[in-house]
């Protein structure tokens, strides 16, 4: 593999929250001494020249003489960051013949960026390169020490972490580590103290916004918080990743290689365990929110798959930012296309956002301290565009909880809290069971009720004959559109198995018309 | 009302608004032109006179030549002041419209025994509807004719109310007849030409502008025997109205309201200045104490037995359900106030709710449910 004077290696560079590989070469040519680096890439790659020299001194080794030359391939893909320091610096050895690799041994990649004394740092992404390079067959693979713990989570490739450059020459020329790689981790699993937490305890008072919480959270549907400022809508949302079933082992993977791959990987290492639950400000641009960028980059979109993404103040945000949420809201991903490339990111997140009902605040407190007019209520709610309010299958008005009520609970046992939240907890993991044993039965993929799509959802959704024609009244009265009736139905079905009822009954069509209330402003003529 | 006159009308009006002409003046052209078929040789014959009646009448012919531009519909009709039919009440103010056009069938009811003017703020609150609800269904059941502005707000359901009871009721506007404003009027202005009339001094076409609505409060005020404001914060303009009604002699008469709200201020202001107090029609002075029949009557006939029909189904209530309803009766409240307040869960409370929506005996108002 190692000509003289000529030396390849691999390692991975990242665009979107795929990995590619990217073979490194270096040659040493006669002539003045001089460092080049070609091959598409940052300030970042072009400053490592200096990183690599300083660290191969450091580390008690020679910089050749001569004129060294690496390339990048492939050399159209713009490159960018420090990871391709370490790479950089094993093959500048190798191919002086400081490095001899030991005859047989596999291809071997690497990443991690150098201190100009020859430590090796952390780099982010080091789930997504893994992943990548062993669809490439790359079963070996050189990387800080500090990514050990995320790089434990794939399996079938041999991963060695190393914290200094010397390290990593002796580990490329084929000695292993003399510590076994399992004791060399500490034990993965954090103390689970969510159970101990109590995650009602911040909500005084609002039944109906936690038993909102409780229904988007057991069929994943996007729900919509409006009331007075202060009255808990924030409270309420930072409950709900909280409440939902915990992420599965393949979900978990996935939502870790997307964390790890934009550099919010967490700070212990490791997997992700817990559901992510995003809020932005609401001065967010359409590409912070759905992603975009001169090298493709994740969203708040794709950052809360599988977790939670909460849009406070939704009012405020620019119309056409809010709108670019429709589609993902519809198909669960979102595909970008730009000149120089196409990437498709997954987004499927339970969408929850908040907002005052108007420019005061006070529209829906029965007291009736709200002065706004029609027209302004109109105005200050228009920001929400008539089809993406559409897809909001919960519209939960809330109120002030009172003086009394704000007073009077901490006096209540906090354990009866912590119980029934356990309850919740449990009821929503049971509905989300029914609903997977129901969709099995059809073989759908996606068996949450939101994002059931069959041809003929009333079957599927199993309602009774009397609950329908209650439910086709209200639609009537109601001027619901299609979308509303069915997500209706959406509602009440997701009600129905949070109560483990086979048919959805009168009853949970009722509660879940309440939800699809209309507009506070329109006034139905009387 | 052919259609040659109604375009004389229109020019006149332009003309002699374009040239500052007051309204007395014109008054005296008209009365001596016997009405709109004689006005093109009056004023061909009095251009001599003077500069301005020179300039008036050259501008009345450039104007009588735009006149194509609208679409008119058969129900579109101007009126002088010289006409059997124009609105005898308003004679007796300073400054009676010379000519008045209307979109309708007929304003006759404009001439009727007892004719009140209905106003309040445009931005009302719960009890403000609710009270003019209450009082103009009452009006209607005594066939009396609500005269009103046609604004959003309360105006807009003192129109509604008579409408829905097949009465007769006349808005006066601040634009051209054929001008919707506000805009969402557009189907409660439809209804009012089918069973009253739209009634303005400005000619077709023309846009609504500030100055128009004081100058527009002194019809309201003329056209009636009672002005009756329902709601109104302090400062509001239907104090302008009510001081024209206090001027030509009209009874001023106010509800009052909360003093917590302070959104019946004004109302509070008048009854302290010697308005009427109502809390009943029967409040009102002047008001005729029987049922004046109309033609309309079997419209009228029909409405109060749809009440009667409401009230009837009250009876085979349950008693949450009447628990409910009473707490509704008195503010909007959410769903948790009425669950709390009747002792019931979250879901009985939205299934009950939901078949009250049902029988139509609540609604929701502004995101919070109302008795209807």
């Amino acid at each position: 593999m190692s000509a003289k004077n000529y030396h390849r290696i691999s390692s991975c560079a990242l665009t979107g929250l795929e990995g590619v590989v990217v073979e490194i070469e270096v040659s040493i040519l006669p002539g003045l001494p001089r460092f080049e680096v070609t091959g598409r890439g940052d300030h970042a790659i072009r400053e490592s020249r200096d990183r690599v020299r300083a660290a191969i001194r450091h580390s008690g080794y020679n910089f050749p003489k001569g004129r060294v030359v690496a390339s990048y391939a492939p050399a159209s893909l713009p490159k960018q960051g420090s990871a391709f320091d370490l790479p950089l610096a094993l093959a500048v050895l190798a191919s002086s013949d400081q490095v001899v690799r030991m005859a047989g041994t596999s291809e071997t990649a690497a990443f991690g960026e150098l201190s100009l004394d020859g430590h090796v740092r952390y780099v982010h992404g080091a789930l997504g390169r893994l992943l990548s390079l062993r669809e490439k067959g790359i079963r070996h693979v050189i990387g800080p020490s500090a990514c050990e713990r995320e790089a434990n989570a794939v399996d079938s490739v041999r991963y060695e972490g190393v914290s200094t450059l010397k390290e990593a020459v002796l580990r490329y020329s084929g000695v292993s580590s003399s510590k076994s790689r399992a004791a060399a981790l500490p034990a993965p699993e954090a103390a689970q103290d969510l159970e101990a937490a109590d995650p009602f305890g911040m909500i005084r008072g609002q039944e109906e916004g936690i038993r909102a919480c409780t229904i988007a959270a057991a069929g994943w549907h996007p729900i919509l918080l409006m009331g007075a400022p202060g009255c808990g809508k924030t409270s309420l949302a930072s409950v709900i990743p909280e409440i939902l079933p915990p992420l599965t082992v393949e979900e978990s993977l996935e939502v870790s290689k997307i964390y790890s791959v934009s550099g919010h990987a967490p700070r212990s290492g490791g997997l992700v365990k817990s559901r992510p639950f995003r809020r932005t400000h609401h001065t967010v641009t359409c590409s912070a929110l759905i992603g975009g960028g001169l090298i493709p980059s994740p969203g708040e979109c794709t950052l809360a798959h599988r977790g939670v993404l909460f849009l406070d103040e939704v009012t405020e945000i620019q119309p056409r930012v809010l709108d670019a949420l429709r589609e993902p809201l519809e198909t669960g991903h979102i595909h970008l296309s730009r000149a120089e490339w196409n990437a498709t990111f997954p987004a499927d997140f339970l969408f929850v956002a908040a907002c005052n009902p108007c420019r005061c605040g006070y529209l829906l407190e029965p007291k009736g301290q709200c002065r706004c007019d029609d027209a302004a209520v109109r105005r200050h709610l228009s920001r929400i565009s008539g089809p993406l309010f559409d897809r909001f299958d919960l519209v939960v008005s809330l109120t002030r909880v009172d003086t009394q009520e704000m007073i009077s609970i901490p006096d209540a046992d906090s354990t009866s809290s912590i119980r029934h939240a356990k309850l919740t907890k449990e009821l929503i993991s049971n509905a989300w069971a029914v609903q997977q044993e129901r969709a099995s039965r059809r073989g759908l993929a996606n068996f949450l009720n939101a994002k059931v799509r069959v041809p003929d959802p009333e079957r599927y959704f199993a309602v009774s004959d009397k609950a329908m024609t209650f439910a086709a009244d209200i639609a009537d009265r109601n001027q619901l559109s299609v979308r509303s009736f069915f997500s209706m139905l959406r509602i009440a079905r997701t009600i129905a198995d949070l109560e483990q009822h086979e048919f959805i009954r009168e009853i949970d069509i009722a509660e879940a018309s309440h939800y699809k209330a209309r507009l506070p402003f329109v006034t139905p003529q009387s | 009302m052919s259609e040659a006159q109604l375009k004389i009308a229109t020019a006149f009006t332009r003309a002699a608004s374009a040239l500052r002409i007051p309204h007395c003046e014109r008054v005296i052209i008209l009365k001596k032109a016997h009405g709109l078929e004689g006005l093109p040789e009056q004023l061909l014959m009095i251009k001599d006179d003077s500069p301005e009646l020179d300039a008036l009448y050259s501008r009345f012919l450039t104007e009588l030549s735009h006149t194509d531009k609208f679409d008119r519909t058969t129900d579109d009709h101007a009126i002088s002041i010289v006409h059997s039919d124009y609105p005898e009440r308003l004679l007796h103010t300073d400054q009676p419209p010379s000519i008045l056009f209307y979109r309708g069938k007929c304003i006759s009811s404009l001439n009727d025994p007892f004719v009140i003017t209905v106003i309040g703020t445009r931005n009302p609150s719960f009890y403000g509807l609710e009270v003019t609800k209450k009082l103009c269904m009452e009006f209607v059941r005594r066939g009396v004719t609500i005269v009103s502005g046609g604004a959003r707000g309360i105006d807009g359901q003192a129109h509604g109310v008579a409408v829905s009871g097949g009465s007769a009721t006349v808005a006066v506007l601040g634009c051209g007849v054929d001008i919707v404003y506000p805009r969402e009027h557009a189907s409660l202005f439809e209804q009012i030409v089918h069973s009253g009339a739209l009634v303005s001094e400005y000619p077709f076409g023309t846009l609504p502008r500030k100055y128009h609505f004081p100058a527009r409060n002194r019809i309201l005020a003329g056209l009636c025997d009672a002005v009756l404001v329902t709601e109104a914060s302090r400062f509001s303009g239907t104090l302008i109205t009510a001081g024209f009604a206090a001027d030509y002699g009209r009874d001023v008469c106010a509800v009052p309201g909360s003093i917590l709200s302070g959104t019946s201020r004004s109302c509070h202001d008048l009854i302290r200045e010697g308005a009427t107090i109502v809390e009943s029609i029967d409040d009102i002075p002047r008001i005729p104490r029987h049922i004046i029949y109309r033609k309309e009557s079997s419209d009228t006939h029909s409405f109060s037995s749809h009440c009667n029909q409401t009230e009837n189904e009250q009876n085979d209530l349950s008693k949450e359900e009447e628990c409910i309803l009473n707490l509704l009766a008195a503010s909007p409240q959410t769903l948790r106030a009425v669950s709390e307040h009747c002792h019931l869960d979250l879901r009985k409370t939205a299934l009950l709710l939901t078949t009250l929506q049902a029988k139509g005996l609540v609604r929701l108002y502004r995101g919070l449910y109302v008795r209807s």
